[in-house]
């Protein structure tokens, strides 16, 4: 561009303008940048964000300590790692964290696999419904089954109603209502259902002729299993434990809500304890611990994958296995099954619904039944409006659908978007950026995202104006949090199709704008809605992403019933979780009527 | 501006110069202006701003006073009950973004107002003049507009007419363990407060220890305040956001074992209504805290006439009438009543049992103690 010679300038500037042309024409380049200058915003920052946090002087303690804000220090690493109060805030909150997440893991993955082999290999009574059943727990916010084993279990511990059980004359002792015990299995409860899907969609991709192969040559049933079957599970056994670890160790509802109680603090509940008590560099530092962590779960996870990649045989021609006849063992395992749809889906809303409509609870007399949490103006013994006259519930109900409904629209959009760019340009350095940083997202826990989105957004910086206390800042929030999804979906919707038609159309004259909305969409479509409304059921069901940026008149339907749980509202928490485990529920029977298919096995997140 | 301008001064010049000087006057003497607005150019100001926004310690504020003031003046309340270390990051965050949402503060947080809201300019300290010869000197800057006692409350339906402690150092007893019920710490700046007034009041502290058990007081920390606080956190004390449910954990009737609780005196007005059985536990040496609960205008405020409007009704009887015509309040106005419900008629009255914290003494400390607690809690 230096060049002296004005002759190979001038080619310069030709060249230039055909390429100026070229991008007018063929917008995806410009897609492509601007894509990359917004993410890069939006995803990088953030955290280059919570790491300078973790080492500069917060202006709280500036202005208490007399330091400068923003100046060098290591006092939030100290204080996390090594100072009097690490055990605390730290040290065993990390151990309550595996502990936990180690015997939820365990049990959800257990009965994942034994459940998927029933389901897709033997004549248990009912497996064509249990396929759909069992996934229902993961439909539901995780703080669903948190409160509805307080509601049955709680005891005089902590204030508020009544437990079911302790209306009948049973007092639970503490360990059985509070702390690792419940929380492990409540977790386990919540995410079974992933590792159900997860076994089963393996077992099915199992190339059957080995299984014929062996049989023909006289191998019984469990040799079948346990020489074949169960081997070639293995990586998807490490998928599943590796993602189910990563999981738990995001969850904030259940030990919140569990926890609490019995002072046993998990990193999530540590987290937020700082983030309440205004000690913003140390809630940076254990946020970036917990992100190392995914870091790292994800890490193993692709090199076990890769390792174990050569095993894996993919054949299978949409053969059916035959399902194994049970005999004796049909009616056990089968009440087994039911039994485990019984506590974790069904078990819950009969609580929750029971709570609500119990005056007192445990008492079973028809007088005692009313409609007060719900409709009532003033609930006795509460001095709060019902759920359908609190106005806080309804602007709560508005919000939860206002943001999860943007951020899922956004989302949906941005994801074909990112698609489009990156299929559309390969091989460049866009499409690898692109594809990365839409990924990126996914190895920071929520919490750990929420934390650097909160000192971001607190002030304006250069044209984005604070965001803080705006429904924006949620709404980005989980459009960046969900992104990974959204752009995975995205990007393998559009290597469906292929650049023909669209060329097809580009030399019929037709512009990049006619092209996009007669060719491209069309033919997107149901990719769109389901972009669309997968993220709006995390969205609806979301907490430890938003339940830091809530600000009065921003608070979501997961955020109001924390508020209400921690006033010992305990029929109201339990009325707002109902009803997001309807929006939900319904969104999911839409979604199966669009794509005609069962999609609960796309809600990944 | 250079007055030597070629080193002639032009007549348009010294004009301009003048007028900006007294419209540079002008702006240095607004904020006197709107200070001594008679009461109706107040409401008239505050009506045209049409509404306000609150942050509150009670939510009394959103319950009753907003429906009053609107009754009355037109103007809309939105009102936000809040813990401070909430209130204090909404009050940081918001002047400093330039997006200031909250007019008026119910601020509990006292040591942080002193040491660094005010001095850095980020609250306005605002006594209504038409009211400011009732309220004492010392509750003006910065403004004080209650004084709640926090106390430690019993079950009158399991123990009966006298509390089941007499010393406040049986609560670090085994009997006790996991059956004391308090604010956490961590949220709620009040009971750091109380540590640094029992710092403060160490004598007294070791003196009923010794009262009670007939011997002296072991004392392994820097005084027998640090000690008493350590103890308690190691008993295992039950934490809560809310002293709602404190109340209703001590006062639910038919509990065999009821637990000891510290929440606000006013919770003793919803024994009828809530079925509790709460009473006041006479122990000593203290029975609880006085908290000042302080009102300020947030600096960029966007309505700060309808603010101090509602400074000013707060501060009036019909105002203040939710908290002080019931059990547990007292105003700051001098002039105004309390109810008969109060065991005592003034904060005087109760006669140095309630500890009253130093707000330079605890913004020294806070962090410390602070620490100090989680250290020592199970």
């Amino acid at each position: 561009m230096f060049s002296s010679n004005s002759t190979s300038q001038n080619t310069l500037i030709v060249s230039l303008k055909i390429k100026l042309s070229k991008l007018l024409l063929q917008p995806t380049f410009l897609i492509g940048i601007v894509l990359v200058i917004i993410l890069s915003y939006l995803v990088i920052a953030p955290i280059v964000s919570i790491f300078s946090n973790s080492v500069s002087l917060t202006m709280m303690d500036a202005m208490l300590s007399g330091g400068k804000d923003g100046e060098f220090t290591y006092k939030y690493i100290d204080r996390v790692f090594t100072s009097s109060i690490s055990e605390k805030i730290f040290w065993i909150p990390l151990k309550n964290s595996i502990t936990v997440s180690f015997f939820a893991t365990l049990i959800a993955l257990t009965l994942g696999l034994i459940l998927a082999s029933l389901v897709t290999s033997t004549n248990i009574l009912g497996r064509k419904y249990l396929g759909f059943l069992l996934i229902i727990p993961y439909m539901l916010p995780s703080q669903a089954m948190a409160t509805a084993w307080l509601t049955m279990f709680k005891n005089r511990k902590i204030s508020g109603p009544q437990g079911m059980l302790e209306s009948f004359g049973i007092t639970p002792p503490d360990w059985l209502a509070y702390g690792p015990l419940p929380i492990s299995i409540c977790m386990a409860l919540s995410y079974f259902p992933f590792a159900f899907l997860l076994f089963s969609s393996a077992l099915s991709k199992i190339d059957i002729q080995l299984e014929e192969v062996a049989s023909t040559f006289g191998a019984k049933t469990k040799a079948i299993w346990s020489k074949i079957i169960l081997p070639l599970l293995i990586p998807t056994t490490m998928s599943v434990l590796l993602l189910t670890v990563a999981r738990t160790l995001g969850t904030f509802a259940t030990p919140y809500i569990l926890g609490t109680p019995a002072k046993y603090t998990l990193l999530s509940t540590s987290l937020y304890s700082s983030v309440r008590s205004n000690d913003s560099g140390v809630v940076a530092v254990i946020a970036i611990v917990l992100s190392l962590i995914g870091l790292m779960l994800l890490l193993v996870d692709i090199w076990v994958v890769r390792k174990w990649q050569r095993f894996v045989t993919v054949g299978g021609k949409g053969i059916k296995r035959q399902p194994s006849k049970l005999g004796v063992f049909r009616m056990p395992t089968t009440i087994f099954a039911w039994i485990i749809f019984l506590i974790a889906a069904l078990g819950p809303f009969i609580v929750l619904a029971l709570s609500t409509l119990m005056r007192e609870p445990g008492n079973f007399a028809f007088s005692n039944f009313g409609l007060a949490y719900w409709t009532g103006v003033n609930v006795p013994g509460m001095d709060q409006p019902g759920i359908f006259t609190s106005p806080e519930v309804i602007t709560a109900l508005k919000n939860s659908f206002l943001i999860a409904g943007s951020a899922a629209l956004i989302c949906g959009i941005l994801g074909l978007l990112i698609g489009y760019a990156v299929v559309r340009l390969p091989g460049t350095l866009i499409s690898g950026f692109l594809r990365q940083i839409s990924f990126l997202p996914y190895l920071m826990p929520g919490l750990a995202f929420a934390a650097a989105y909160l000192s971001l957004f607190a002030v304006s910086r250069g044209p984005i104006p604070a965001l803080y206390g705006s429904m924006s800042l949620l709404i980005l929030v989980m459009v960046v949090t969900y992104l990974p999804y959204a752009s995975r979906s995205g990007i393998s919707a559009m290597m469906q199709v292929g650049p023909e038609p669209e060329e097809a159309g580009m030399v019929l004259g037709a512009g990049f704008w006619r092209r996009i909305t007669t060719i491209l969409a069309p033919l997107q479509k149901s990719a769109l809605i389901i972009a669309i409304i997968l993220p709006f059921i995390t969205g609806m069901k979301e907490l430890s992403l938003v339940v830091m940026l809530v600000t009065p008149g921003t608070e979501l339907l997961t955020t109001q019933s924390i508020r209400f749980l921690d006033f010992g509202y305990t029929q109201l928490a339990n009325a707002t979780i109902l009803i997001i485990g309807v929006v939900v529920m319904i969104s999911v029977l839409i979604l199966n009527r669009v794509t005609k298919t069962n999609l609960a096995s796309g809600l990944g997140g | 501006m250079t007055l030597t301008d070629g080193g002639k001064m032009t007549k348009t010049k010294i004009i301009s110069l003048i007028t900006s000087f007294f419209f540079g006057l002008t702006l240095l003497f607004q904020p006197v202006v709107s200070f001594a607005m008679t009461l109706d150019e107040l409401i008239a100001a505050a009506q045209k701003e049409g509404e306000v926004n609150t942050y509150w310690h009670s939510s009394r504020m959103g319950k009753k006073v907003a429906a009053a003031f609107e009754a009355k003046y037109g103007i809309k309340v939105n009102a936000t009950k809040m813990k401070d270390s909430e209130m204090t990051e909404r009050i940081v965050r918001e002047v400093s973004s330039g997006n200031v949402i909250v007019d008026l503060v119910g601020y509990d947080d006292g040591p942080f107002l002193d040491t660094v809201l005010t001095p850095k300019g980020m609250v306005e300290n605002y006594v209504p003049p038409y009211l400011a010869k009732d309220i004492p000197a010392d509750s003006q800057k910065p403004l004080i507009y209650l004084w709640q006692p926090f106390v430690i409350g019993y079950n009158s339906e399991t123990y009966g007419a006298s509390c089941p402690i007499k010393s406040l150092w049986q609560l670090t007893e085994k009997d006790w363990s996991g059956r004391f019920h308090m604010w956490d710490p961590r949220i709620a700046s009040s009971m750091l407060q109380m540590f640094s007034a029992m710092e403060d009041r160490s004598d007294e502290l070791a003196a009923s220890y010794k009262k009670h058990y007939g011997k002296d007081l072991k004392v392994s920390e820097a005084n027998a305040g640090l000690e008493f606080v350590k103890r308690l956190a190691q008993n295992n004390p039950v934490l809560y956001n809310e002293d709602y449910e404190i109340a209703v954990a001590v006062g639910t009737k038919g509990q065999s074992k009821a637990p000891i609780g510290i929440y606000s005196l006013g919770r003793h007005r919803e024994n009828a209504k809530k079925n509790l059985a709460l009473a006041l536990c006479e122990v000593e040496p203290f029975k609880g805290l006085n908290q000042p609960t302080y009102m300020q205008i947030v600096k960029g405020a966007p309505h700060p006439n309808a603010a101090r409007l509602l400074a000013y009704y707060v501060l009036t009887q019909e105002g203040a009438n939710p908290w002080v015509g019931v059990v547990g309040a007292y105003s700051s106005n001098s002039s105004l009543g309390s109810s008969p419900d109060n065991p005592y008629p003034t904060a005087e009255a109760w006669k140095g049992t309630l500890l009253v914290s130093n707000n330079t003494n605890v913004a020294k400390r806070r962090a410390d103690l602070m620490d100090f607690w989680i250290k020592h809690s199970k």
